[in-house]
């Protein structure tokens, strides 16, 4: 084996609107829809693979996350708290809208950790809302009719207490 | 470009919005299904607590369908405080559930009677919190066969009654 820093192997992404990306395999491995393409491929993949659902926006921000990470673990003293405090931050900086396409893209590229996490900030964010601030999150209409909904409210009464302002 | 991402967004499926809501606290579950009739079917069919000694763990297992009757499996340890998705170690439907279940907690497992005659015909579900898989054991012999299996499972003097 030789080094694996310096001389590690490059895989280069494409995103949707054509931007390419180049990977370290380390990196890719945990791309998972990426490391399956990998494997499947017979020969040394060396031309781009192109990620058809994917855009730069969100496909730069899971390349940020996953250099981050692998960076924190190398350094295993400080892994825990650089890296929770720089999910945090990655949590923060995303508007809603931002943060559900990422979602999509990190299920698309099967990214298991960030989705993960990404489904956590976003329980996080709802937990505490009105139904009709969580109906607009999701895009959802609401299909019951005025009776129906009414019923259901009364049932569980006691769980729309403490609701946050939207 | 805007819209085109906002669009995206608008189209988070379900099991996605699901997954999500399988981290949402029970209390404030339970005021989102006033959300969509869509997430009615989804929620908890069996689920149950226990205390995993060769771990020091404590464990919420979770079993469920989503609207397509796909069956999946999580449980959430507390010692790491996570989820982990065991829909792998599902190897047939585990029936339909009208109701909430939770199960019994005896012997490092927990127990479950399934609400499905044709799959599990008499026979107790049993999650093993150490080796972190479901099985089943068959029930007892029936003194009066009826047409019917037990429907009650509890637990009476650190056993496992059916009636």
């Amino acid at each position: 084996m030789s080094g694996i820093s310096d001389t590690e192997r490059m895989i280069t992404l494409k995103t949707v609107e054509g931007t390419l990306f180049d990977v370290k395999s380390s990196i890719a491995k945990d791309i998972k829809t990426v490391q399956a393409f990998i494997d499947d491929s017979d020969d040394d993949v060396t031309s781009p693979i192109p990620l058809p659902n994917v855009f730069t926006r969100e496909l730069s921000r899971i390349l940020d996350y996953l250099n981050n990470h692998h960076r924190f673990r190398s350094d295993i003293e400080k892994a825990d708290e650089e890296m929770a405090r720089y999910d945090a931050e990655f949590a923060k900086s995303m508007s809603h809208e931002e943060l559900k396409a990422l979602i999509l893209a990190a299920n698309y590229l099967n990214v298991k950790d960030l989705l993960e996490f990404l489904n956590q900030t976003v329980a996080d964010v709802i937990q505490n809302k009105s139904v009709e601030f969580v109906r607009n999150f999701f895009g959802i209409e609401n299909d019951y009719t005025p009776e129906e909904e009414e019923k259901l409210r009364n049932e569980n009464e006691w769980a729309f207490n403490g609701v946050e302002q939207d | 470009m805007e819209k085109k991402q906002k669009n995206i967004g608008d189209i988070l499926p379900h099991d996605l919005i699901h997954r999500i809501l399988l981290r949402v606290p029970a209390k404030h579950l339970a005021r989102l299904r006033c959300i969509s009739k869509l997430w009615l079917p989804c929620k908890f069919h069996l689920y149950g607590f226990g205390y995993d000694a060769s771990q020091d763990d404590y464990l919420v297992v979770v079993a469920w369908h989503d609207k397509d009757y796909h069956y999946h499996l999580d449980y959430l340890s507390l010692r790491t405080n996570s989820w982990i998705n065991l829909d792998a170690a599902l190897t047939k439907p585990l029936g339909v559930f009208e109701i909430n279940y939770c199960g019994l907690f005896l012997n490092g497992a927990i127990h479950w009677l399934p609400h499905s005659p044709k799959t599990y015909r008499g026979a107790i579900l049993i999650f093993d919190l150490k080796e972190r898989t479901l099985s089943k054991i068959s029930g007892p012999e029936q003194p009066v066969m009826s047409a019917f299996s037990y429907s009650n499972l509890a637990l009476l003097g650190g056993c496992l009654a059916l009636y």
